[in-house]
């Protein structure tokens, strides 16, 4: 038997080809309706709401799965739905033997989120760094981007490209006076004109150090915020929300933290926390807080709602698994996958930025070997019609790529050839 | 002999690629300097009206790629080639001669080939550069051009498997295989051409490997003929 390179690499192209478009089409053609949890803590009842989202609908439930009608949920929910509560008269509201105002529950109510994906994505190494301090009562845009060098800072103007030299000179110096170790590791900024003040740049430095950089009328402004992270930072945002208590958060390799305008760290109790796979949505009221973690790359996982009060210890937690209905569902999908092709090439991962060759296997081996079987057969019986000789080559390329590689044999023919009587002469 | 027949072959070949490519070979470079020019002027309009602080902003938080004309031609361009050399070569089962000449059927067909993604390459330097050249006239820092330029690379790739795939149809005679290989080349530069942002793709290692075989798809479909479908 002779096998030629050119039908090798044909049979190549079309097995990979296969294994990135069957997998786009069929997911396209079953995709499952929308199907959302989410919830926070009642600080009326003093347990969870959750409620499902559908493209349709949004049921609400307490925590015994009691079905909750819209306006009795959400009244049970002030801080959150604080603007439909205030419609009913739900304010002034006396919780706790505390009373707060619907402005004071507005102001007073935060959330912030974090998914792997955007923990994992490449960012540029530049910035903006807005004036503090404006003439105006708007932030307009800075003239020049800081880019973000192996031992300095460099302000480089826009219009130019020329390197603003005394500028960058003062903003490293700054830094480096005030104890920052080149190079930084790690910059959350918010780049949008229209906030109403402005924080500058949160900088994490090479020892794992957090720094506080302005720009007040054009010089810098650097604070040492005194707080090293633990781990290994992966990931910072800046909120920017006028409550001015967290600046935002800082994903680690292990944990996540908020970091407080009271230059503390306050470590999440979360639940075996794993970035590559975990998101966390984070609701804050005055009185209690509720964390949602959820595996991203798992559907059948459970999601935990955490609550705790206003200094994140735990209160209480619920785990809450999606509808067993959904879950058939997708363990359905998932076996027809397996069976049309026993791997599968995807480009975009729910863990992961940017575009990325996710080589896998199925994953239901069982359907994944029925589906082979199912090629092997059909190979069979096509060599029988057609009066072929059978090819055992072909036959183990089935057995390795299924359903793809029988396409492939059929449409381009056998990889290897029998000689044929002339040849052998 | 049989050496100085190879190098006379080759050099023939080389004579007949020039001969069949010397006239319209120059169109996707032409559309490609328009691209680019175009490009240029996108950017220059934006600087003009909001300010070179808009376009930068927008390009680095957005990263919108305003250029994908420019990128279309690489794939436009390595059609146009694979037509240029392989409609003639192909038409009249002229393919036939290549298997009843003194050497051995693989030394035309790659060096067909050769010269075809010789060009394709040429013609993504040629995209590369204009577009560092356009790039550059906007004073952007490498943190920003170099994400830019990288974007184009598997644009590269997909130029070159629209090529040797445009090659392979032209060649393959049986209508189901020419269908299956104009699907096969679709789906390639589908996966090729997807944007996520500057510089998406973060394993284009692999994507890279995933195309070499692509090098062989004309051959494949040529021996169709020496197989005797044609």
């Amino acid at each position: 038997m002779r096998v030629g390179i050119p039908k090798i690499a044909v049979f190549l192209v079309c097995v990979l080809a296969l294994y990135w478009f069957i997998p786009n089409v069929y997911n396209r053609a079953t995709r499952m309706d929308k199907f959302s949890l989410s919830g926070v803590f009642s600080p009326i009842y003093k347990s969870f709401i959750v409620w499902e989202s559908t493209p349709d609908e949004m049921v609400y439930k307490d925590e015994q799965g009691t079905l909750l009608d819209k306006v009795e949920a959400q009244t049970k929910m002030p801080f959150i739905f604080s603007g439909n509560v205030n419609k009913w008269g739900g304010f002034p509201l006396n919780i706790d033997a505390q009373t707060f105002s619907y402005e004071e529950a507005k102001k007073n109510t935060q959330s912030m989120r974090i998914s792997p994906r955007y923990v994992f994505s490449e960012v540029l190494a530049m910035n903006v760094l807005f004036e503090t301090a404006p003439v105006g009562t708007q932030f307009p845009v800075p003239k020049d981007v800081v880019l973000f060098k192996e031992n300095r800072l460099e302000f480089i103007t826009m219009n130019d490209g020329i390197i603003d030299t005394e500028k960058s000179e003062a903003f490293s110096a700054s830094l480096k006076n005030a104890g920052l170790v080149f190079p930084i590791k790690r910059v959350a900024t918010n780049p949008s004109p229209l906030k109403s003040f402005d924080e500058g740049m949160m900088l994490i430095d090479a020892q794992n150090n957090l720094f506080h950089l302005k720009m007040l009328k054009d010089k810098p402004f650097v604070h040492n915020m005194h707080l090293t992270i633990p781990e290994t930072p992966l990931y910072m945002t800046l909120e920017e929300n006028p409550r001015k208590r967290y600046y935002g958060l800082i994903v680690t390799d292990r944990s996540v933290y908020l970091y407080t305008y009271a230059n503390e760290l306050v470590k999440l109790p979360l639940n075996a926390f794993d970035p590559t796979k975990h998101a966390l949505m984070i609701r804050m009221s005055p009185l209690y807080q509720t964390i949602i973690q959820s595996d991203v790359t798992d559907k059948t996982q459970p999601l935990s709602y955490i609550a705790t009060d206003i200094a994140f210890q735990p209160l209480h937690v619920k785990e809450q698994v999606s509808p067993q209905t959904l879950t058939q569902q997708f363990e359905r999908l998932e076996k027809g996958l397996s069976f049309l092709t026993p791997f599968t090439l995807r480009q975009f991962s729910s863990s992961k930025g940017g575009i990325v060759f996710d080589f896998k296997g199925a994953d239901n081996m069982l359907f994944a070997v029925m589906g082979i079987v199912f090629a092997l057969v059909v190979y069979i019986g096509y060599v029988r019609l057609r009066h072929l000789k059978l090819n055992v080559l072909s036959l183990c390329l089935i057995v390795f790529s299924g359903i793809p590689a029988l396409i492939a044999l059929i449409i381009f023919g056998d990889v290897g050839t029998y000689q044929s009587k002339r040849e052998q002469v | 002999m049989n050496i100085v027949s190879q190098k006379t072959i080759f050099r023939a070949v080389l004579r007949k690629e020039w001969v069949k490519l010397r006239i319209l070979v120059w169109v996707p470079f032409l559309l490609m300097i328009a691209f680019l020019f175009d490009t240029y002027m996108r950017y220059k309009g934006i600087v003009a009206l909001h300010g070179a602080s808009a376009l930068w902003l927008d390009l680095m938080y957005k990263q919108s790629i305003t250029f994908f004309k420019v990128e279309w031609v690489l794939v436009g361009g390595g059609i146009w080639f694979a037509c240029l050399q392989f409609l003639p070569e192909c038409s009249h089962k002229r393919l036939r001669l290549l298997f009843h000449i003194p050497v051995a059927h693989q030394l035309p067909i790659y060096s067909m080939t050769g010269v075809g993604l010789a060009v394709t390459g040429v013609l993504f330097l040629g995209a590369y550069g204009g577009f560092y050249a356009v790039l550059s006239r906007f004073h952007f820092p490498e943190e920003l051009y170099v994400p830019m330029l990288k974007t184009l690379l598997p644009w590269g790739l997909a130029g070159a498997v629209a090529y040797c795939a445009t090659a392979a149809v032209i060649a393959q005679t049986d209508i189901v295989r020419k269908l299956a290989l104009v699907f096969l080349g679709y789906v390639y530069v589908s996966f090729l051409s997807e944007t996520n942002g500057f510089d998406a793709f973060e394993d284009l290692g692999w994507y890279a490997l995933c195309c070499v075989p692509w090098i062989f798809a004309f051959e494949a479909a040529a021996l169709g003929v020496k197989e005797g479908r044609a």
